[in-house]
Protein backbone atom coordinates (compact mmCIF):
# COMPACT_ATOMS: atom_id res chain seq x y z
CA UNK A 1 0.00 0.00 0.00
CA UNK A 2 1.35 3.78 -0.75
CA UNK A 3 1.80 6.08 1.94
CA UNK A 4 -0.70 7.75 1.69
CA UNK A 5 -2.97 5.27 1.33
CA UNK A 6 -1.46 4.28 5.15
CA UNK A 7 -2.12 8.07 5.94
CA UNK A 8 -5.64 7.36 4.98
CA UNK A 9 -5.90 4.46 6.81
CA UNK A 10 -4.32 5.57 9.94
CA UNK A 11 -6.32 8.69 9.99
CA UNK A 12 -9.56 6.37 9.40
CA UNK A 13 -9.13 3.82 12.25
CA UNK A 14 -7.65 6.44 14.67
CA UNK A 15 -11.00 8.71 14.29
CA UNK A 16 -13.37 6.17 13.88
CA UNK A 17 -12.52 4.46 17.25
CA UNK A 18 -12.62 7.58 19.00
CA UNK A 19 -15.72 8.95 17.15
CA UNK A 20 -17.71 5.60 18.08
CA UNK A 21 -16.16 5.55 21.67
CA UNK A 22 -17.97 8.78 21.73
CA UNK A 23 -21.12 7.77 20.99
CA UNK A 24 -21.02 5.05 23.04
CA UNK A 25 -20.42 7.33 25.87
CA UNK A 26 -22.92 9.83 24.86
CA UNK A 27 -25.64 6.89 24.35
CA UNK A 28 -24.85 5.23 27.69
CA UNK A 29 -24.84 8.77 29.68
CA UNK A 30 -27.92 10.04 28.20
CA UNK A 31 -30.31 6.61 28.85
CA UNK A 32 -28.71 5.76 32.44
CA UNK A 33 -29.36 9.76 33.36
CA UNK A 34 -32.98 9.18 32.29
CA UNK A 35 -32.81 5.60 33.97
CA UNK A 36 -32.10 7.27 37.30
CA UNK A 37 -34.30 10.05 37.03
CA UNK A 38 -37.20 7.90 36.00
CA UNK A 39 -36.42 5.74 39.41
CA UNK A 40 -35.88 8.58 41.55
CA UNK A 41 -31.98 8.18 41.75
CA UNK A 42 -31.19 11.86 40.91
CA UNK A 43 -29.32 12.57 37.71
CA UNK A 44 -25.41 12.22 36.02
CA UNK A 45 -23.87 15.64 36.88
CA UNK A 46 -23.22 16.81 33.67
CA UNK A 47 -24.24 14.32 31.49
CA UNK A 48 -26.17 16.44 28.86
CA UNK A 49 -22.99 18.68 28.94
CA UNK A 50 -20.82 15.61 28.94
CA UNK A 51 -22.70 14.48 26.05
CA UNK A 52 -22.77 17.56 23.70
CA UNK A 53 -19.14 17.97 24.07
CA UNK A 54 -18.59 14.67 22.99
CA UNK A 55 -21.24 15.14 19.99
CA UNK A 56 -19.12 18.37 18.91
CA UNK A 57 -15.92 16.10 18.67
CA UNK A 58 -17.94 13.64 16.95
CA UNK A 59 -19.26 16.13 14.42
CA UNK A 60 -15.71 17.52 13.95
CA UNK A 61 -13.81 14.21 13.84
CA UNK A 62 -17.23 13.44 10.84
CA UNK A 63 -15.59 16.10 8.71
CA UNK A 64 -12.79 13.89 7.92
CA UNK A 65 -14.29 11.00 8.14
CA UNK A 66 -16.84 11.74 5.92
CA UNK A 67 -13.90 13.18 3.54
CA UNK A 68 -12.52 9.63 3.85
CA UNK A 69 -15.65 8.00 3.14
CA UNK A 70 -17.12 9.97 -0.14
CA UNK A 71 -20.00 11.16 2.22
CA UNK A 72 -19.63 15.25 1.86
CA UNK A 73 -23.09 16.68 0.75
CA UNK A 74 -22.73 18.18 -2.93
CA UNK A 75 -24.75 19.31 -5.29
CA UNK A 76 -24.58 17.95 -8.52
CA UNK A 77 -26.39 19.90 -10.73
CA UNK A 78 -23.33 21.41 -12.74
CA UNK A 79 -20.96 17.77 -12.84
CA UNK A 80 -22.43 17.92 -16.74
CA UNK A 81 -20.31 21.43 -17.48
CA UNK A 82 -16.79 20.01 -17.57
CA UNK A 83 -16.21 16.99 -20.76
CA UNK A 84 -15.91 13.80 -19.00
CA UNK A 85 -12.65 13.54 -20.45
CA UNK A 86 -11.64 16.56 -18.16
CA UNK A 87 -13.64 14.70 -15.11
CA UNK A 88 -10.59 13.27 -13.34
CA UNK A 89 -8.55 16.73 -13.77
CA UNK A 90 -11.62 18.58 -12.55
CA UNK A 91 -11.64 16.08 -9.30
CA UNK A 92 -8.02 16.74 -8.74
CA UNK A 93 -8.14 20.24 -8.96
CA UNK A 94 -11.27 20.72 -6.66
CA UNK A 95 -9.03 17.97 -3.87
CA UNK A 96 -6.57 20.98 -4.24
CA UNK A 97 -9.65 23.97 -3.33
CA UNK A 98 -10.80 21.68 -0.58
CA UNK A 99 -7.27 20.96 0.59
CA UNK A 100 -6.52 24.58 0.73
CA UNK A 101 -9.65 25.56 2.28
CA UNK A 102 -9.47 23.22 5.05
CA UNK A 103 -5.97 24.23 5.64
CA UNK A 104 -6.37 27.86 6.23
CA UNK A 105 -9.92 27.12 8.14
CA UNK A 106 -6.89 24.89 10.12
CA UNK A 107 -4.67 27.77 10.42
CA UNK A 108 -7.64 30.12 11.50
CA UNK A 109 -9.15 27.45 13.86
CA UNK A 110 -5.45 27.33 15.89
CA UNK A 111 -6.10 31.02 16.34
CA UNK A 112 -9.72 30.54 17.89
CA UNK A 113 -7.56 27.69 20.43
CA UNK A 114 -4.89 30.41 21.49
CA UNK A 115 -7.90 32.75 22.60
CA UNK A 116 -9.89 29.93 24.37
CA UNK A 117 -6.06 29.10 26.12
CA UNK A 118 -5.44 33.19 26.40
CA UNK A 119 -8.58 33.92 28.14
CA UNK A 120 -8.60 30.93 30.31
CA UNK A 121 -12.11 29.77 29.32
CA UNK A 122 -13.59 26.72 31.01
CA UNK A 123 -16.10 24.73 29.42
CA UNK A 124 -19.52 25.55 30.88
CA UNK A 125 -20.88 22.91 34.03
CA UNK A 126 -18.35 20.44 34.08
CA UNK A 127 -15.29 23.45 34.21
CA UNK A 128 -12.23 22.15 32.62
CA UNK A 129 -10.22 24.08 30.27
CA UNK A 130 -12.30 24.91 27.14
CA UNK A 131 -9.07 24.26 24.75
CA UNK A 132 -8.67 20.47 25.53
CA UNK A 133 -12.08 19.89 23.69
CA UNK A 134 -11.46 22.92 21.34
CA UNK A 135 -8.18 21.61 19.82
CA UNK A 136 -10.47 19.05 17.75
CA UNK A 137 -11.38 21.89 15.26
CA UNK A 138 -8.03 22.47 14.18
CA UNK A 139 -7.14 19.04 14.09
CA UNK A 140 -10.28 18.41 12.44
CA UNK A 141 -9.68 21.17 9.35
CA UNK A 142 -5.85 20.05 9.37
CA UNK A 143 -7.21 16.03 9.22
CA UNK A 144 -9.80 16.59 6.10
CA UNK A 145 -7.02 18.70 4.75
CA UNK A 146 -4.27 15.95 4.76
CA UNK A 147 -7.00 13.55 3.13
CA UNK A 148 -7.90 16.12 0.38
CA UNK A 149 -3.78 16.75 -0.36
CA UNK A 150 -3.50 13.01 -0.60
CA UNK A 151 -6.29 13.05 -2.82
CA UNK A 152 -4.78 15.35 -4.97
CA UNK A 153 -1.49 13.74 -5.43
CA UNK A 154 -2.64 10.16 -5.92
CA UNK A 155 -6.89 10.48 -6.97
CA UNK A 156 -7.13 6.76 -7.10
CA UNK A 157 -7.16 7.28 -3.55
CA UNK A 158 -9.75 9.32 -3.23
CA UNK A 159 -13.22 7.29 -2.53
CA UNK A 160 -16.35 6.99 -4.90
CA UNK A 161 -18.96 9.46 -3.80
CA UNK A 162 -21.98 8.11 -1.40
CA UNK A 163 -25.10 8.63 -2.38
CA UNK A 164 -25.85 10.77 0.75
CA UNK B 1 -22.84 44.71 -6.88
CA UNK B 2 -19.78 43.76 -8.85
CA UNK B 3 -19.14 41.88 -5.22
CA UNK B 4 -21.65 39.69 -4.94
CA UNK B 5 -21.46 38.38 -8.76
CA UNK B 6 -18.02 37.59 -8.00
CA UNK B 7 -19.06 35.60 -4.88
CA UNK B 8 -21.56 33.72 -7.24
CA UNK B 9 -19.21 33.23 -9.89
CA UNK B 10 -17.02 31.84 -7.04
CA UNK B 11 -19.95 29.47 -5.54
CA UNK B 12 -20.50 28.24 -9.73
CA UNK B 13 -16.50 27.71 -10.06
CA UNK B 14 -16.48 25.81 -7.46
CA UNK B 15 -19.28 23.47 -7.88
CA UNK B 16 -18.30 22.95 -11.72
CA UNK B 17 -15.47 21.60 -9.82
CA UNK B 18 -16.84 19.16 -7.88
CA UNK B 19 -15.99 21.16 -4.15
CA UNK B 20 -18.23 19.73 -1.76
CA UNK B 21 -21.38 21.69 -0.14
CA UNK B 22 -18.92 22.36 3.53
CA UNK B 23 -15.86 24.06 1.99
CA UNK B 24 -18.36 26.29 -0.24
CA UNK B 25 -19.80 27.71 2.52
CA UNK B 26 -16.46 27.86 4.27
CA UNK B 27 -15.45 29.81 1.05
CA UNK B 28 -18.83 31.94 1.09
CA UNK B 29 -18.43 32.84 5.02
CA UNK B 30 -14.80 33.89 4.73
CA UNK B 31 -15.99 36.23 1.67
CA UNK B 32 -18.96 37.57 3.38
CA UNK B 33 -16.68 38.31 6.47
CA UNK B 34 -13.97 39.78 4.62
CA UNK B 35 -16.07 41.91 1.75
CA UNK B 36 -19.44 42.80 3.79
CA UNK B 37 -18.09 42.02 7.35
CA UNK B 38 -14.88 42.79 9.99
CA UNK B 39 -12.37 40.79 8.38
CA UNK B 40 -11.86 38.73 11.12
CA UNK B 41 -12.46 35.21 10.06
CA UNK B 42 -11.94 33.73 13.51
CA UNK B 43 -15.43 34.34 14.37
CA UNK B 44 -16.78 31.95 12.23
CA UNK B 45 -15.19 29.78 13.99
CA UNK B 46 -16.27 31.05 17.01
CA UNK B 47 -20.34 31.20 15.64
CA UNK B 48 -19.84 27.58 14.12
CA UNK B 49 -18.49 26.31 17.52
CA UNK B 50 -21.73 28.44 19.31
CA UNK B 51 -24.39 27.22 16.48
CA UNK B 52 -23.30 23.36 17.54
CA UNK B 53 -23.04 23.80 21.26
CA UNK B 54 -26.65 22.75 21.77
CA UNK B 55 -28.14 20.14 23.84
CA UNK B 56 -30.97 19.90 21.45
CA UNK B 57 -28.60 18.57 18.79
CA UNK B 58 -28.14 15.36 20.64
CA UNK B 59 -30.97 14.28 18.95
CA UNK B 60 -29.98 13.99 15.64
CA UNK B 61 -27.13 11.31 16.13
CA UNK B 62 -29.30 9.41 18.12
CA UNK B 63 -32.33 9.37 15.83
CA UNK B 64 -29.89 8.68 13.00
CA UNK B 65 -28.65 5.30 14.79
CA UNK B 66 -32.00 4.67 15.86
CA UNK B 67 -32.85 4.85 12.05
CA UNK B 68 -29.77 2.62 11.19
CA UNK B 69 -30.36 0.28 13.58
CA UNK B 70 -33.70 -0.27 12.13
CA UNK B 71 -32.72 -0.36 8.93
CA UNK B 72 -30.11 -3.51 9.51
CA UNK B 73 -32.88 -5.36 11.55
CA UNK B 74 -36.31 -7.14 11.00
CA UNK B 75 -38.56 -3.98 12.49
CA UNK B 76 -39.90 -3.04 8.71
CA UNK B 77 -40.23 -6.69 7.37
CA UNK B 78 -42.78 -7.37 10.83
CA UNK B 79 -44.45 -4.10 10.19
CA UNK B 80 -45.07 -4.96 6.51
CA UNK B 81 -46.28 -8.47 7.57
CA UNK B 82 -49.06 -6.40 10.39
CA UNK B 83 -50.18 -3.98 7.23
CA UNK B 84 -49.99 -6.93 4.29
CA UNK B 85 -52.78 -8.90 6.62
CA UNK B 86 -54.93 -6.12 7.28
CA UNK B 87 -54.98 -4.89 3.95
CA UNK B 88 -55.23 -8.11 2.40
CA UNK B 89 -59.23 -8.30 1.36
CA UNK B 90 -58.21 -4.40 -0.47
CA UNK B 91 -58.36 -4.39 -3.90
CA UNK B 92 -54.12 -3.25 -4.20
CA UNK B 93 -53.75 -4.01 -0.90
CA UNK B 94 -49.98 -4.72 -0.46
CA UNK B 95 -49.90 -1.26 -2.18
CA UNK B 96 -51.75 0.39 0.51
CA UNK B 97 -49.58 -1.90 2.99
CA UNK B 98 -46.05 -0.50 1.78
CA UNK B 99 -47.38 3.15 2.32
CA UNK B 100 -48.72 2.49 5.65
CA UNK B 101 -45.29 0.69 6.79
CA UNK B 102 -43.77 3.58 5.62
CA UNK B 103 -46.19 5.76 7.18
CA UNK B 104 -44.98 3.93 10.76
CA UNK B 105 -41.54 3.27 9.84
CA UNK B 106 -41.01 7.13 9.16
CA UNK B 107 -42.64 7.75 12.50
CA UNK B 108 -39.66 5.66 14.27
CA UNK B 109 -36.99 6.33 11.76
CA UNK B 110 -36.68 10.50 11.12
CA UNK B 111 -34.98 9.56 7.75
CA UNK B 112 -36.03 9.27 4.15
CA UNK B 113 -33.25 7.02 2.88
CA UNK B 114 -33.73 4.43 5.51
CA UNK B 115 -37.11 4.37 5.17
CA UNK B 116 -37.16 3.86 1.44
CA UNK B 117 -34.01 0.83 2.03
CA UNK B 118 -35.64 -0.75 4.75
CA UNK B 119 -39.23 -0.92 3.77
CA UNK B 120 -38.55 -1.09 -0.33
CA UNK B 121 -36.22 -3.99 0.48
CA UNK B 122 -39.08 -5.76 1.55
CA UNK B 123 -41.98 -4.66 -0.06
CA UNK B 124 -40.61 -4.26 -3.85
CA UNK B 125 -39.89 -8.16 -4.11
CA UNK B 126 -43.75 -8.44 -2.62
CA UNK B 127 -45.60 -5.72 -5.06
CA UNK B 128 -43.27 -7.73 -8.19
CA UNK B 129 -44.73 -10.72 -7.13
CA UNK B 130 -48.24 -9.87 -6.89
CA UNK B 131 -48.62 -7.96 -10.07
CA UNK B 132 -47.43 -4.34 -9.74
CA UNK B 133 -45.81 -2.52 -12.26
CA UNK B 134 -42.33 -2.09 -11.97
CA UNK B 135 -43.04 1.72 -12.52
CA UNK B 136 -45.88 1.76 -10.07
CA UNK B 137 -43.73 -0.27 -7.29
CA UNK B 138 -41.02 1.99 -7.75
CA UNK B 139 -43.16 4.92 -7.65
CA UNK B 140 -44.68 4.33 -4.28
CA UNK B 141 -42.04 2.89 -2.70
CA UNK B 142 -39.75 6.52 -3.52
CA UNK B 143 -42.85 8.15 -2.52
CA UNK B 144 -43.43 6.46 0.82
CA UNK B 145 -39.81 7.10 1.72
CA UNK B 146 -40.43 10.39 1.42
CA UNK B 147 -43.25 10.37 4.37
CA UNK B 148 -40.01 10.09 7.10
CA UNK B 149 -39.58 13.96 6.62
CA UNK B 150 -42.69 15.08 7.42
CA UNK B 151 -44.00 12.23 9.64
CA UNK B 152 -42.06 13.18 13.00
CA UNK B 153 -39.87 12.52 14.41
CA UNK B 154 -37.96 14.40 11.72
CA UNK B 155 -34.46 15.37 11.34
CA UNK B 156 -35.17 18.26 8.64
CA UNK B 157 -37.87 19.65 11.35
CA UNK B 158 -34.93 19.25 13.96
CA UNK B 159 -32.77 21.26 11.57
CA UNK B 160 -35.37 23.96 10.74
CA UNK B 161 -36.29 24.50 14.24
CA UNK B 162 -32.24 24.98 15.12
CA UNK B 163 -31.40 27.17 12.62
CA UNK B 164 -34.99 29.38 12.85
CA UNK B 165 -35.29 29.30 16.80
CA UNK B 166 -38.71 27.26 16.38
CA UNK B 167 -39.61 24.93 18.95
CA UNK B 168 -38.64 21.26 17.44
CA UNK B 169 -41.64 19.60 19.56
CA UNK B 170 -44.40 22.22 17.87
CA UNK B 171 -42.98 21.10 14.93
CA UNK B 172 -43.12 17.47 15.27
CA UNK B 173 -46.72 18.25 16.44
CA UNK B 174 -47.50 19.98 13.38
CA UNK B 175 -46.29 17.84 11.05
CA UNK B 176 -48.55 14.75 12.75
CA UNK B 177 -51.65 15.98 10.31
CA UNK B 178 -50.19 16.52 7.23
CA UNK B 179 -48.28 13.49 7.54
CA UNK B 180 -51.39 11.81 7.92
CA UNK B 181 -52.96 14.03 5.11
CA UNK B 182 -50.19 12.65 2.19
CA UNK B 183 -51.15 9.40 3.83
CA UNK B 184 -54.00 9.00 3.11
CA UNK B 185 -53.47 10.79 -0.15
CA UNK B 186 -51.33 8.69 -1.54
CA UNK B 187 -52.66 5.50 0.08
CA UNK B 188 -56.07 6.50 -1.76
CA UNK B 189 -54.40 6.45 -4.94
CA UNK B 190 -52.71 3.35 -4.41
CA UNK B 191 -56.14 1.80 -4.40
CA UNK B 192 -57.54 3.12 -7.08
CA UNK B 193 -55.49 2.67 -9.71
CA UNK B 194 -54.77 -0.93 -8.48
CA UNK B 195 -58.23 -1.85 -7.93
CA UNK B 196 -57.87 -4.30 -10.94
CA UNK B 197 -55.56 -6.42 -8.88
CA UNK B 198 -57.09 -9.48 -7.49
CA UNK B 199 -57.25 -9.07 -3.56
CA UNK B 200 -56.35 -11.13 -1.38
CA UNK B 201 -58.22 -13.63 1.55
CA UNK B 202 -58.03 -11.75 4.89
CA UNK B 203 -57.02 -14.09 7.75
CA UNK B 204 -57.68 -14.02 10.90
CA UNK B 205 -54.74 -16.44 11.75
CA UNK B 206 -52.20 -14.45 10.00
CA UNK B 207 -53.65 -10.98 11.47
CA UNK B 208 -53.12 -12.58 14.73
CA UNK B 209 -49.67 -13.82 14.03
CA UNK B 210 -48.04 -10.76 12.41
CA UNK B 211 -49.58 -8.77 15.17
CA UNK B 212 -47.62 -11.08 17.97
CA UNK B 213 -44.66 -11.02 15.95
CA UNK B 214 -45.67 -7.63 15.22
CA UNK B 215 -45.88 -5.79 18.19
CA UNK B 216 -42.66 -5.17 19.44
CA UNK B 217 -41.89 -2.71 16.51
CA UNK B 218 -45.89 -1.58 16.85
CA UNK B 219 -45.43 -0.37 19.81
CA UNK B 220 -41.80 1.78 19.16
CA UNK B 221 -43.91 4.86 17.93
CA UNK B 222 -46.23 5.19 20.53
CA UNK B 223 -42.87 4.73 23.17
CA UNK B 224 -41.08 7.33 21.10
CA UNK B 225 -43.84 9.83 19.96
CA UNK B 226 -46.50 9.56 22.89
CA UNK B 227 -42.64 10.18 25.21
CA UNK B 228 -42.46 13.27 23.83
CA UNK B 229 -46.18 14.57 23.35
CA UNK B 230 -47.23 14.22 26.94
CA UNK B 231 -43.69 15.95 27.61
CA UNK B 232 -42.09 12.97 29.42
CA UNK B 233 -39.45 13.10 27.50
CA UNK B 234 -37.54 15.77 25.76
CA UNK B 235 -36.75 14.86 22.03
CA UNK B 236 -33.37 14.08 22.98
CA UNK B 237 -34.64 11.89 25.64
CA UNK B 238 -36.67 10.48 23.81
CA UNK B 239 -34.22 9.39 20.97
CA UNK B 240 -31.88 7.78 23.22
CA UNK B 241 -34.73 5.48 24.65
CA UNK B 242 -35.87 4.81 20.97
CA UNK B 243 -32.43 3.84 20.43
CA UNK B 244 -32.19 1.64 23.40
CA UNK B 245 -35.49 -0.13 22.19
CA UNK B 246 -34.27 -0.76 18.76
CA UNK B 247 -31.23 -2.34 20.10
CA UNK B 248 -32.64 -4.44 22.23
CA UNK B 249 -35.64 -5.56 19.99
CA UNK B 250 -33.23 -5.95 17.36
CA UNK B 251 -30.54 -7.95 18.95
CA UNK B 252 -32.48 -10.09 21.39
CA UNK B 253 -35.99 -10.26 20.07
CA UNK B 254 -35.62 -10.49 16.23
CA UNK B 255 -32.08 -11.88 16.42
CA UNK B 256 -31.02 -9.71 13.46
CA UNK B 257 -28.38 -7.33 14.21
CA UNK B 258 -24.77 -8.68 15.01
CA UNK B 259 -21.71 -6.34 16.36
CA UNK B 260 -20.40 -6.03 12.69
CA UNK B 261 -23.75 -4.88 12.03
CA UNK B 262 -23.64 -2.34 15.23
CA UNK B 263 -19.95 -1.61 13.81
CA UNK B 264 -21.42 -0.46 10.33
CA UNK B 265 -24.80 1.70 11.56
CA UNK B 266 -22.07 3.63 13.93
CA UNK B 267 -19.78 4.37 10.91
CA UNK B 268 -22.81 5.30 8.81
CA UNK B 269 -24.02 7.68 11.50
CA UNK B 270 -20.46 8.64 12.24
CA UNK B 271 -20.06 10.04 8.67
CA UNK B 272 -23.54 10.87 8.07
CA UNK B 273 -23.10 13.44 10.93
CA UNK B 274 -19.17 14.30 9.45
CA UNK B 275 -21.16 15.53 6.80
CA UNK B 276 -24.03 17.02 8.06
CA UNK B 277 -22.49 19.08 11.32
CA UNK B 278 -20.23 21.28 9.50
CA UNK B 279 -22.61 22.31 7.51
CA UNK B 280 -25.16 23.02 10.19
CA UNK B 281 -22.47 25.32 12.01
CA UNK B 282 -20.90 26.94 8.69
CA UNK B 283 -24.48 27.27 7.64
CA UNK B 284 -25.53 28.85 11.57
CA UNK B 285 -22.25 31.11 11.36
CA UNK B 286 -23.11 32.75 7.78
CA UNK B 287 -26.90 33.21 8.89
CA UNK B 288 -25.76 35.14 12.18
CA UNK B 289 -23.09 37.45 10.48
CA UNK B 290 -26.30 38.10 7.55
CA UNK B 291 -28.44 38.98 10.66
CA UNK B 292 -26.16 41.04 11.98
CA UNK B 293 -26.39 42.79 8.53
CA UNK B 294 -29.95 43.17 8.47
CA UNK B 295 -30.06 41.16 5.28
CA UNK B 296 -33.08 38.42 6.28
CA UNK B 297 -34.67 41.82 7.21
CA UNK B 298 -33.81 43.85 4.03
CA UNK B 299 -34.44 40.81 1.78
CA UNK B 300 -38.09 40.69 4.03
CA UNK B 301 -38.45 44.51 3.41
CA UNK B 302 -37.86 44.20 -0.64
CA UNK B 303 -40.28 41.26 -0.61
CA UNK B 304 -43.19 42.68 0.88
CA UNK B 305 -42.63 45.95 -1.17
CA UNK B 306 -42.26 43.53 -3.89
CA UNK B 307 -45.24 41.03 -3.71
CA UNK B 308 -48.36 42.43 -1.68
CA UNK B 309 -50.51 39.61 -1.51
CA UNK B 310 -49.47 36.48 0.58
CA UNK B 311 -50.89 34.03 -1.70
CA UNK B 312 -48.72 35.22 -4.48
CA UNK B 313 -45.91 35.11 -1.53
CA UNK B 314 -46.45 31.52 -1.08
CA UNK B 315 -46.55 30.29 -4.22
CA UNK B 316 -43.31 31.85 -5.32
CA UNK B 317 -41.33 30.39 -2.04
CA UNK B 318 -43.54 27.16 -3.21
CA UNK B 319 -41.86 27.50 -6.67
CA UNK B 320 -38.61 28.34 -5.09
CA UNK B 321 -38.38 25.56 -2.93
CA UNK B 322 -39.49 23.14 -5.48
CA UNK B 323 -36.12 24.33 -7.77
CA UNK B 324 -34.27 24.43 -4.70
CA UNK B 325 -35.45 20.74 -4.07
CA UNK B 326 -34.36 19.75 -7.47
CA UNK B 327 -30.66 20.82 -7.25
CA UNK B 328 -30.06 20.71 -3.50
CA UNK B 329 -29.72 18.76 -0.95
CA UNK B 330 -32.50 18.98 2.30
CA UNK B 331 -29.77 19.66 4.87
CA UNK B 332 -27.96 22.27 2.84
CA UNK B 333 -31.15 24.05 1.56
CA UNK B 334 -33.29 24.39 5.40
CA UNK B 335 -29.75 25.41 6.80
CA UNK B 336 -29.22 28.34 4.28
CA UNK B 337 -33.08 29.38 3.41
CA UNK B 338 -35.10 28.93 6.36
CA UNK B 339 -33.94 31.93 8.43
CA UNK B 340 -34.77 33.89 5.54
CA UNK B 341 -37.97 32.74 4.44
CA UNK B 342 -39.04 32.63 7.83
CA UNK B 343 -38.62 36.56 8.20
CA UNK B 344 -39.80 36.99 4.84
CA UNK B 345 -43.37 34.54 6.13
CA UNK B 346 -43.52 36.78 9.27
CA UNK B 347 -44.14 39.84 7.28
CA UNK B 348 -47.14 38.14 5.63
CA UNK B 349 -47.97 36.74 8.74
CA UNK B 350 -47.69 33.35 8.29
CA UNK B 351 -46.70 30.80 11.30
CA UNK B 352 -43.14 29.76 11.52
CA UNK B 353 -44.31 26.43 12.13
CA UNK B 354 -46.59 26.00 9.31
CA UNK B 355 -43.56 27.70 7.00
CA UNK B 356 -41.39 24.78 8.51
CA UNK B 357 -44.05 22.02 7.21
CA UNK B 358 -44.90 23.83 3.66
CA UNK B 359 -40.45 24.08 3.67
CA UNK B 360 -40.55 19.95 4.43
CA UNK B 361 -42.94 19.41 2.34
CA UNK B 362 -41.42 21.40 -0.94
CA UNK B 363 -37.77 19.57 -0.17
CA UNK B 364 -39.29 16.00 0.76
CA UNK B 365 -40.85 16.77 -2.83
CA UNK B 366 -37.12 17.37 -3.71
CA UNK B 367 -36.23 13.91 -2.85
CA UNK B 368 -38.46 12.85 -6.06
CA UNK B 369 -37.36 14.70 -8.63
CA UNK B 370 -34.83 15.00 -11.03
CA UNK B 371 -32.10 15.47 -11.59
CA UNK B 372 -30.88 14.71 -7.84
CA UNK B 373 -33.77 13.35 -6.25
CA UNK B 374 -31.95 11.28 -3.07
CA UNK B 375 -34.77 8.93 -3.52
CA UNK B 376 -34.78 8.11 -6.87
CA UNK B 377 -31.21 7.94 -6.88
CA UNK B 378 -31.03 5.36 -4.24
CA UNK B 379 -33.87 3.98 -5.64
CA UNK B 380 -31.73 3.23 -8.85
CA UNK B 381 -29.05 1.96 -6.65
CA UNK B 382 -30.79 -0.43 -4.20
CA UNK B 383 -33.29 -2.02 -6.59
CA UNK B 384 -31.20 -2.18 -9.65
CA UNK B 385 -33.73 -0.53 -12.09
CA UNK B 386 -33.06 2.09 -14.53
CA UNK B 387 -33.21 5.88 -13.63
CA UNK B 388 -36.24 6.47 -16.31
CA UNK B 389 -38.25 3.52 -14.90
CA UNK B 390 -38.15 5.40 -11.58
CA UNK B 391 -38.99 8.97 -12.97
CA UNK B 392 -41.72 7.14 -14.79
CA UNK B 393 -43.28 5.84 -11.72
CA UNK B 394 -43.05 8.70 -9.52
CA UNK B 395 -44.68 11.10 -12.04
CA UNK B 396 -48.11 10.98 -10.81
CA UNK B 397 -46.73 10.63 -7.04
CA UNK B 398 -45.51 13.98 -7.58
CA UNK B 399 -48.59 15.45 -9.04
CA UNK B 400 -50.45 14.09 -5.94
CA UNK B 401 -47.60 15.34 -3.37
CA UNK B 402 -47.97 19.02 -5.13
CA UNK B 403 -51.50 18.63 -4.53
CA UNK B 404 -50.90 17.95 -0.99
CA UNK B 405 -48.38 20.83 -0.55
CA UNK B 406 -51.12 23.41 -1.77
CA UNK B 407 -53.55 21.83 0.53
CA UNK B 408 -50.88 22.14 2.91
CA UNK B 409 -49.32 25.72 2.03
CA UNK B 410 -53.25 27.30 1.65
CA UNK B 411 -54.88 25.42 4.97
CA UNK B 412 -52.11 26.40 7.73
CA UNK B 413 -55.08 24.82 10.27
CA UNK B 414 -53.85 21.06 8.85
CA UNK B 415 -50.48 22.05 10.44
CA UNK B 416 -51.53 24.48 13.23
CA UNK B 417 -54.53 22.13 14.48
CA UNK B 418 -53.33 19.96 17.26
CA UNK B 419 -50.65 23.31 18.54
CA UNK B 420 -54.11 25.24 19.57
Amino acid sequence: MSLGGRVLRVLFRGEIVVAISAYVVIFGLLLTDVVMREFGLGSIFGAQRISVYLMIVCGFLGLGLAASQGRHLRPRFLDGVIPASLSAAADRVGSVIMMGVFAAFGVIAIQFLLDAIEYGELARTIRIPMWTIQIVVPYAFFSTALRYAIFALDPSLRPKEALE
Amino acid sequence: MTLALVLIAMVLGALILRVNIAAILLIVGAYVHMVWGDGELVYIIEDMWSAIDKEVLLSIPLFLLCGSVMGKGAIAARLIRVMRALTASIPGGMALATVLTCAIFAAISGSSAVTLIAVGSIAYPALIKDGYSKSFALGALATGGTLGVIIPPSIPMILYGIVTETSIVELFTAGILPGVFLTVLLGGYTVIVNRHIPRQGFSWVELGQSLRDGVWSLIMPVILLGGIYSGYFSPTESAAVALAYSLVIERFVHKQLSLRDLYETALDTTTMMGSLFPLLAIALSINLLLTSEQVPAQLADWMSSAVESKTTFLLLMNALLLIVGCVMDMASAILVLAPLLQQMGDTYGIDPIHLGVIMTVNLEIGLLTPPVGLNLIIAMTAFREPFGVIVRGVLPFIALMLFGLLVLSFVPQLSLFLLQ
